[in-house]
């Protein structure tokens, strides 16, 4: 992937070693020509030494390590024959042999070197004064000097890069707080993104991204409100039919039997509609306008209690354990609907003769629910699908002698959300059925 | 349909002063319980108990409902009340004429 931190930091740093190592190209060359310069300069202040201190007709050889280890010097008399010379030179003449030889600096290969030389002719006592260097040796001192001024520059790149990977992660700040307030969104929470001090570069971003959201929103809303305006519309005209759905039994023409699918198909009908109605009117805002304390194990005894019908039907066992007082912060309609559902499900999807177990209790974090039952469960791949709208396990191959939409866990996960609790499906290790866990949050 | 049959139900069991299920009569106006025509004797929260469970067979009474017939509103009520009644009218009723559904409470089904 790449990453603009990376980027920003190779580019940076590829700029500063260029700009570093031209300007150190230029700074070297220009150092070595100064080297030089102060080089002769030392030649030419030795030579002139020599001449001044060395007054006696017979000169005598002399060391120059005090002065300068790679400087040497000869003394020649008027015919190049040699006076003296210093310990480090050579006492073969040096190839003067250009004609006339005249004071100055010369450049001579002698002895397998080249050198730098200054040759002075002292007028006074009438002889040559020469002094020379190596000029291999003077590049390296020359070199030396460069490089030593060159090292701190070059160590200071790695600290630069260091530097700048910093103060790129505190640049891109911004843009990480962005991911992380998009990332954090809940999957239906539309609100627009809060930045404080957006950058100019992402405040166009977070612009689009809030219209976006915003149109996604709108759109949702239009969605939620046909939804429940259908149902609602299709509410009334379903109990008109059951009416007459009623009347034609007992009417006594038309036998019971043929009767019987349009009954199941009215009745499937009003439950999806219900349903669809029951999964819209829990909105945030009418469960959060009168939130009471609720115990929920009464609403659980009450929920059985009324809807024992359908269990004592399918000769089903059914009981409640805890028994003891669990006050929720809620709303009494959401947790009554969210029980009921619960409740029926777990009655729905058991064959005859199964059993249901419901247990509320109070744990450390608050107040748990579990609701287990018999039935053939549901696969551990669908626990996540099974919340969403009109999904069904099984899909088309659902066994349709069960009459259901989809929509009845959809409804329970939106109400325990209200109730910013959280559910769990598992596999009911007592029962082998399906075990569903809601952990309620301590009021 | 679902109201109709409520009303259905609830005018089915009004204030007929005699009620009988299986082999077990009431008479909420003489305060009479009989099993297979033999008079038996009951407390009054016994009766009450046993009439709030006949007049509603078929349906469950959750504990919390039946205390609230049984005891004014305010009185303190011990949390096993209900089943010490229940244990008392069982050992006078034949057998399963009362179930439990554990920690809900009790059905009397009507046949």
């Amino acid at each position: 992937m790449k990453s603009i931190r990376t980027y920003l930091l190779l580019a940076l740093i590829a700029i500063i070693t260029l700009v570093t190592f031209l300007s150190l190209l230029q700074g070297y060359q220009a150092s070595i020509v100064k080297a030089q310069q102060l080089f002769d300069d030392r030649l030419q202040s030795m030579a002139a030494m020599i001449s001044n201190a060395n007054q006696d007709l017979h000169p005598y050889n002399a060391g120059t390590e005090k002065l300068s280890s790679t400087i040497f010097f000869q003394i020649l008399a008027d015919d190049f024959s040699l006076l003296a010379r210093s310990n480090n030179a050579t006492t073969a003449l040096l190839s003067l042999d250009d004609d006339p030889v005249i004071s100055g600096f010369k450049d001579i290969n002698f002895s397998g070197y080249r050198w730098r030389v200054y040759i002075l002719k002292d007028e006074i006592l009438n002889r040559w004064i020469i002094t020379g260097e190596r000029s291999d040796i003077r590049y390296i001192l020359a070199e030396n000097v460069v490089t030593e001024s060159i090292i701190p520059i070059v160590l200071a790149i790695p600290i630069a890069a260091f530097i700048i990977w910093i103060a790129i992660g505190v640049g891109l700040k911004p843009l990480r707080e962005l991911t992380g307030q998009l990332r954090n969104k809940q999957a239906d929470d539309l609100s627009a993104v809060l930045m404080n001090n957006t950058p100019e570069e992402l405040a166009s971003l977070v612009a689009t991204i809030n219209a976006l959201l915003q149109r996604l929103n709108d759109a949702f809303v239009r969605e939620q409100q046909f939804a429940a305006d259908a149902a609602h519309e299709l509410r009334t005209p379903i109990s008109i039919l059951k009416v007459q759905l009623h009347n034609l039994q007992n009417n006594g023409h038309i036998s019971e039997a043929a009767l019987l699918p349009l009954a199941s198909g009215i009745e499937r009908m009003g439950l999806v509609i219900e349903q669809i109605l029951s999964l819209y009117r829990h909105s945030p805002e009418q469960a959060l306008i009168k939130p009471s304390d609720i115990d929920l194990n009464a609403i659980v005894q009450s929920i059985i209690a009324k809807d024992y019908d359908q269990i004592a039907t399918k000769q089903q066992k059914i009981s409640l354990s805890g028994g003891e007082k669990c006050l929720i912060t809620g709303n009494q309609f959401a947790l009554e609907t969210l029980v009921q559902n619960l409740i029926s499900n777990a009655s729905k999807y058991t064959p005859n003769q199964g059993e249901i177990k419901v247990t509320s209790k109070h744990i450390t974090s608050g107040i748990r629910l579990i609701v287990e039952d018999s039935g053939p469960g549901i696969p551990k791949e669908d626990y996540e699908r099974v919340f969403e709208r009109f999904y069904r396990v099984d899909g088309d191959r659902h066994d349709s002698a069960i009459i259901g939409c989809g929509l009845g866990l959809a409804i329970v996960k939106h109400i325990v959300k209200l109730h910013k609790a959280k559910i769990t499906l598992d596999h009911s290790t007592s029962l082998g059925g399906l075990k569903a866990v809601i952990d309620f949050p301590k009021k | 349909m679902a109201r109709l049959r409520v009303f259905e139900r609830r005018a089915s069991s009004l204030k007929h002063s005699g009620l009988s299920i299986g082999n077990v009569s009431i008479d909420s106006a003489s305060h009479q319980v009989s099993v297979t025509g033999e008079n038996i004797d009951l407390s009054r929260r016994e009766f009450m108990l046993l009439k709030a469970l006949m007049e509603n067979a078929g349906r469950v009474q959750t504990r919390n409902s039946l205390e609230s017939k049984l005891y004014s509103w305010g009185e303190e009520v011990a949390s096993n009340t209900i089943e010490v009644h229940i244990h008392h009218l069982r050992k006078k009723l034949p057998d399963n004429f009362i179930q439990t559904l554990r920690g809900i409470g009790y059905i009397i089904k009507p046949t």
